[in-house]
C-alpha cells in the first residue's frame, strides 16, 4: 500500500504516489531555481508543467489512475535533466545574470531628439511619452525661463546614448546579446521607415505625433532646434571671426602700423624703439617670444572652439589645455623678466649741468627756436609725444626752457641734461651722450626743440632742462616757435606759455613783466581768469555747504575781495611805458 | 575534449532556424515541434525546447494562441510573426552561406 496525493499539474488533477511526488517536486523545484532569474522563467516552467501533464495523461487510464515513480522517471527522461536545460540556455542564463547588475541609466536620446535629446532620454528612462516632458519644458520656458536653464543643465549633465549598450541602458533593458540584436533590428527598420518618409519632414513628424497637437509641438520644437543650431553655428563663426580678425589686425598693425591719437605705431616704430633702447638681443628675443607665446593660447582656443561649434570636432583633452595654459604662463614670465631687465637699465639717475654767460645786446636777448625740416614735419607744439622718428632716426623733444631772475648782475643759461642708467655713473654717461643744437651769441639764444642720441647711445629717458637766469632790467623776446620748448614760465601777468610768445618780457624785482601787452587785454585776461578761478572755488566749496553754512560766507567774501583787488594791483604795478627800450 | 558538447553547440545553432522554418508552413504546438525535431535528431530531450520557444516568443519572432484540445489540457499553438518571417529569411541566408563556406573549406582542404 502506498499513500497518494492529489496534485494540480498544468490544470489537470493527478493522483500521485508520495515518493513519485517527492521526485517530481524536486525536479520542478530545481527547474524553478534555474529559471527564476531568466526573462520569462515562469512561462518556461508553466510550459514544462503542461507538457509533463500531457505525458502523465498518456500514462494514466481507467485501469491505472495513479502516477508512480516509474512514470515520473520516464517523463523526466523525456524532458531531460535540469542540466540539459541549462546547457541549452547557457548563454541566455549568463546574460540574464548580467542584466541584474546593469541598472537603468539616464542618457540623452540623441536619435529621437528635437534639441538635445533631453526630453526623449528622460522619457525613455521613466518610460513615458516624451511629448509630456516636451510640453512641460516649453511651459517652464514660457513661465520665467527656468525650463531653458534646466534644459541646458540637463543637456550638459546627461551623457548622450551613443552605443547600443547605452541606448539599451537608457530604456532600462538589460544589455543582453539578444536585446542588442533586437534593438539593432528595430533601429534598422526605423531607419528604413525614416528613409521611406524622406519625402517630407512634416509627414514624418505628423506620423510620429499621434495627434494634431503632437505634430504641432513637434513642428515648433523642430523650429526651435533649428534656431538653436543656427545660433550655435553663429557663435562658432563669431569665435572664428574674432580669432581671425585679431590675428589679421595684429599682423597688419605690426607690419603696416596703426594711428593712435595721431601717432603712428608699427614695425618701424617697434624696431626703432628696440634699437633706441639698445637692449641686449637676448632681451629683445625674450620680449618677442613672450608676446608670441601669450598670443598663441587664446587665439588657438578661439579658433578651436569656433571650429568645434561649427563642425562638432572632439573637445580638447586636458593635457592640451594644460599645455596652452603653460605656454601662456611662459610668455607672461618671459615678458616680466625682460621687463625687469629693462627696468634695471633705468634704475639710477644722473645729470650734468653747464653754465654759459648770455651777454645782452642793449639789454635785449632774443630767444629763438632753430627751425628745420624736421620741425616743419611734425609741427611746433608737441609736448605730448616726446619721441619722433624721421627718416629712420629718432628725435626726442624732451627739451624745456624756463626763465628765472638772476641773483647776480649778469644773465646766464644753465643747461641740465639728465638721464637714467643701471648705475649713477652709467646714468651720468648717458646724460652726456646726446646731441642738442644750442647757440649762444650776443643777445641771442637759439635752441633746437629736440635732441638726438649720440652714435650707438641708448635711450635712457634723457631730457634737457634749460634755465635762463635773467638779470633784472634785461628784456627777452620770445620768438615764434618758442612755445614748443618754454615750460611754465612765471610772469607777473600770469600769462600761459603759448600766450607769452611774440611779446617782450622784462625782468623786474617782482618777476617777468610783459611790456608790450595791451593794458585792457591784461585786465580782461585777469578778469577772465578770476571768474574761472572763483567758479572753481565755488564748485569745490559746494560739498561743504551742506556741512556748515557759516563757512561759505567767509569763502565767498574772500573771492569777492580777490576779484576787486587783483586788477588794481596789476595796473598799479605797471611801470611807465617809456622806460622800455625796444 | 567533450565532443558531445561540440555537437550540442552545433545543433543549437541551427535549432532556431529549424523551429522557425517548421512554423512557416503551419502553426504548431510544442508537442508537434518536438516530434519533428526528435525525428530529425536535432534534440535529445524535450526540456531544451521550452526555454528556446519562450526566448523566441519574447524576442517577438513567435506569438502563440491557446487552443482547446480533445485529449487533454488546452495547448499553446505557436505562430510565426512578421518579425519572425524576416528573421527566418536572414537566418536561412546565413545558414546557406555557412553551409557553403564549411563545405568549400572542407573540400579545399581535402583536395590538397
Amino acid at each position: 500500500m502506498n499513500k497518494t496525493l492529489n496534485i494540480n499539474l498544468g490544470g489537470l488533477i493527478f493522483h500521485i504516489d508520495e515518493d513519485a511526488f517527492k521526485k517530481l517536486e524536486a525536479y520542478l523545484g530545481t527547474l524553478r531555481n534555474q529559471f527564476h532569474k531568466t526573462n520569462g522563467g515562469d512561462e518556461i516552467i508553466n510550459d514544462v508543467e503542461h507538457r509533463m501533464a500531457e505525458l502523465f495523461k498518456e500514462r494514466t487510464s481507467p485501469s491505472k489512475e495513479v502516477i508512480n515513480r516509474l512514470d515520473v522517471d520516464e517523463v523526466i527522461a523525456i524532458m531531460g535533466k535540469p542540466e540539459d536545460y541549462l546547457q541549452e540556455e547557457m548563454e541566455a542564463n549568463y546574460n540574464s545574470y548580467e542584466s541584474y547588475s546593469s541598472s537603468k541609466k539616464m542618457h540623452r536620446d540623441v536619435d529621437n531628439r528635437i534639441i538635445g535629446g533631453v526630453a526623449s532620454g528622460l522619457s525613455a528612462y521613466f518610460n513615458i511619452n516624451p511629448i509630456y516632458l516636451r510640453v512641460l519644458f516649453l511651459v517652464m520656458l514660457v513661465t520665467g525661463g527656468f525650463g531653458f536653464i534646466l534644459y541646458l543643465i540637463l543637456w550638459a549633465v546627461m551623457p548622450a546614448a551613443r552605443t547600443t549598450a547605452e541606448k539599451l541602458q537608457m530604456r532600462g533593458k538589460p544589455v543582453t546579446l539578444s536585446n542588442i540584436e533586437d534593438f539593432v533590428k528595430e533601429e534598422g527598420s526605423a531607419v528604413g521607415r525614416t528613409m521611406s518618409e524622406i519625402g517630407g519632414r512634416a509627414r514624418h513628424y505628423g506620423g510620429r505625433g499621434s495627434n494634431a497637437l503632437g505634430s504641432f509641438f513637434a513642428a515648433i520644437f523642430q523650429l526651435i532646434r533649428m534656431i538653436f543650431k543656427f545660433i550655435f553655428k553663429i557663435i562658432g563663426f563669431f569665435f572664428l571671426g574674432i580669432a581671425l580678425i585679431v590675428i589679421g589686425s595684429l599682423m597688419l598693425s605690426f607690419f603696416v602700423g596703426v594711428e593712435i591719437d595721431g601717432v603712428h605705431f608699427g614695425q618701424i616704430e617697434f624696431e626703432q624703439a628696440m634699437a633706441v633702447l639698445s637692449l641686449d638681443s637676448s632681451i629683445y628675443n625674450s620680449i618677442m617670444i613672450g608676446l608670441s607665446l601669450i598670443a598663441v593660447g587664446p587665439l588657438l582656443l578661439l579658433i578651436y572652439y569656433g571650429l568645434r561649434i561649427i563642425f562638432g570636432i572632439e573637445p580638447l583633452n586636458s593635457s592640451a589645455r594644460k599645455g596652452l595654459v603653460l605656454v601662456t604662463l611662459a610668455g607672461i614670465v618671459m615678458l616680466i623678466v625682460s621687463g625687469i631687465q629693462i627696468a634695471q637699465e633705468f634704475d639710477d639717475s644722473g645729470y650734468q649741468t653747464t653754465e654759459q654767460i648770455v651777454p645782452a645786446k642793449n639789454g635785449m636777448i632774443i630767444l629763438d627756436l632753430k627751425k628745420d625740416s624736421i620741425l616743419n614735419e611734425y609741427g611746433y607744439y608737441n609736448n605730448e609725444n616726446p619721441w619722433r622718428i624721421f627718416n629712420g632716426k629718432s628725435y626726442f623733444t624732451n627739451v624745456e626752457l624756463d626763465i628765472k631772475r638772476s641773483s647776480s648782475n649778469r644773465s646766464y643759461l644753465i643747461t641740465k641734461t639728465s638721464a637714467q642708467g643701471r648705475t649713477r655713473n652709467q646714468a651720468r654717461f648717458n646724460s652726456r651722450s646726446l646731441n642738442h643744437y644750442l647757440v649762444i651769441d650776443t643777445g641771442l639764444v637759439m635752441s633746437s626743440p629736440y635732441f638726438t642720441l649720440a652714435e650707438k647711445a641708448p635711450y635712457r629717458a634723457q631730457n634737457i632742462r634749460m634755465t635762463l637766469y635773467l638779470m633784472v632790467g634785461d628784456t627777452v623776446y620770445l620768438s615764434d616757435g618758442m612755445e614748443s620748448i618754454i615750460y611754465d614760465i612765471d610772469n607777473v601777468q600770469n600769462y600761459w606759455d603759448p600766450d607769452m610768445v611774440g611779446h617782450f618780457w622784462t625782468m623786474t624785482d617782482r618777476g617777468l613783466f610783459c611790456t608790450d601787452c595791451a593794458e585792457s587785454e591784461m585786465i580782461k585776461d585777469r578778469w577772465d581768469n578770476e571768474i574761472e578761478e572763483s567758479e572753481i572755488q565755488d564748485s569745490e566749496l559746494e560739498e561743504e555747504v551742506e556741512i556748515r553754512d557759516g563757512f561759505i560766507e567767509i569763502e565767498e567774501k574772500q573771492v569777492h575781495l580777490e576779484r576787486q583787488n587783483r586788477p588794481k594791483m596789476a595796473i598799479m604795478l605797471a611801470p611807465p611805458q617809456e622806460s622800455f627800450l625796444i | 575534449m567533450n565532443l558531445e558538447n561540440t555537437k550540442a553547440q552545433m545543433r543549437k545553432g541551427v535549432l532556431e532556424l529549424c523551429i522557425l522554418n517548421m512554423l512557416q508552413s503551419r502553426d504548431a504546438y510544442a508537442n508537434q515541434i518536438i516530434e519533428d525535431l526528435k525525428k530529425a535528431e536535432l534534440i535529445v530531450v524535450e526540456g531544451t525546447l521550452y526555454p528556446l520557444l519562450t526566448r523566441l516568443k519574447n524576442g517577438g519572432l513567435l506569438a502563440y494562441r491557446w487552443e482547446e484540445s480533445t485529449s487533454g489540457p488546452p495547448r499553446k499553438y505557436y505562430t510565426l510573426t512578421e518579425l519572425g518571417k524576416s528573421a527566418l529569411k536572414e537566418l536561412h541566408a546565413s545558414w546557406e552561406k555557412l553551409q557553403e563556406a564549411v563545405n568549400q573549406s572542407i573540400e579545399e582542404t581535402n583536395e590538397k
